[in-house]
């Protein structure tokens, strides 16, 4: 199983944890982020996770996220490049300042 | 203290405007982070660019960062790990770019049609009454029926044993069968996904 067979990428509703499209996922009953890792990690209580597998059932894309980030979970490390860090911290250090909280950057 | 723990405290550190937080918040995830938006980007996309990679994963942590850090704290320690939580947001972001390249390059209407396809895979789809097998007996059938997967992958999917899976398989049959008015099944009910089974 490779995914391959799905057409799909991706919940449409399960868009990056803004609010908006958090809203969104409840609305469509897509579990939301946080939900969503939970029942990946067997964490949720047993009538939360009922409600996810009620969901999964009849969602084939969410089945299809499932199944790939399981699949993204259970696969080795990769090594990344060493400069990466670095860039990440030095952006996020100069994007508009230190990183406090309070400030409204556009991605 | 676990990592978890750690973890905990770490986010907290960042959601305050701690700079060295951050930091070390990048150092311990930005190996999860790049794993799966270059997993992702592999498999959607013919050619995977490092600079893209770069990019959505420079994106990830923003998108943790910006917003008074609306991101981050919307991240619920006691549902999940952070390493799962992160690795669900990253793959979003990773998808959500190649949503955008291919709208970019595809006509609408294939677009719509591959938002409605999901994973129906050409066959129809079975219908299951509601309320008469469990939402996890549900979730076996739609896997092994639907999408295709053996006993061994829908066990490993939902992290149980592969003995779980016929047991599951053959309770949700069962009372199919009895939903229908086909009897209890005399024999047992085998699963066609099963290629281990004697």
């Amino acid at each position: 199983m490779d995914g391959a067979k799905f057409n799909s990428i991706g919940c449409s509703d399960r868009i990056s944890g803004n609010g908006a499209a958090e809203k969104k996922k409840e609305a469509g009953n897509c579990p939301d982020t946080n939900t969503f890792a939970g029942y990946l990690d067997n964490k949720l209580a047993p009538t939360e996770r009922d409600s996810v597998e009620n969901h999964l059932a009849d969602c084939p894309v969410c089945r299809n996220d499932f199944y790939e980030i399981r699949m993204l979970m259970d696969q080795g490390a990769k090594e990344t490049p060493e400069a990466l860090a670095d860039s990440v911290k030095n952006n996020l250090q100069t994007h508009d300042g230190a990183p406090t909280p309070g400030r409204k950057i556009k991605i | 203290m676990t990592k978890n723990n750690v973890t905990e405290e770490i986010v907290k550190d960042c959601i305050d405007g701690n700079d060295v937080a951050w930091a070390i918040l990048v150092d311990m995830y930005i190996g999860v982070v790049y794993k799966a938006i270059v997993l992702v980007l592999n498999k959607y996309l013919d050619h995977t660019d490092e600079h893209d990679v770069n990019d959505i994963c420079q994106n990830t942590f923003l998108k943790l960062f910006i917003n008074n850090c609306s991101v981050l704290k919307s991240y619920d320690q006691n549902k999940s790990k952070f390493s799962t939580w992160i690795t669900v947001v990253s793959r979003n972001l990773a998808i959500d770019y190649i949503r955008k390249i291919k709208e970019k390059n595809t006509p609408i209407s294939d677009i719509v049609d591959s938002l409605h396809m999901g994973g129906v895979t050409g066959r129809e789809k079975i219908s299951v009454p509601e309320d008469v097998i469990s939402p996890r007996q549900h979730l076996v059938l739609r896997m092994i029926y639907d999408d295709g997967l053996d006993v061994e992958e829908t066990a490993r999917f939902l992290s149980v044993k592969r003995q779980t899976i016929r047991s599951l398989h053959h309770r949700a049959i069962k009372k199919l069968r009895e939903h229908y008015g086909l009897g209890a099944g005399q024999e047992k009910s085998s699963c066609p996904a099963d290629t281990t089974q004697s």
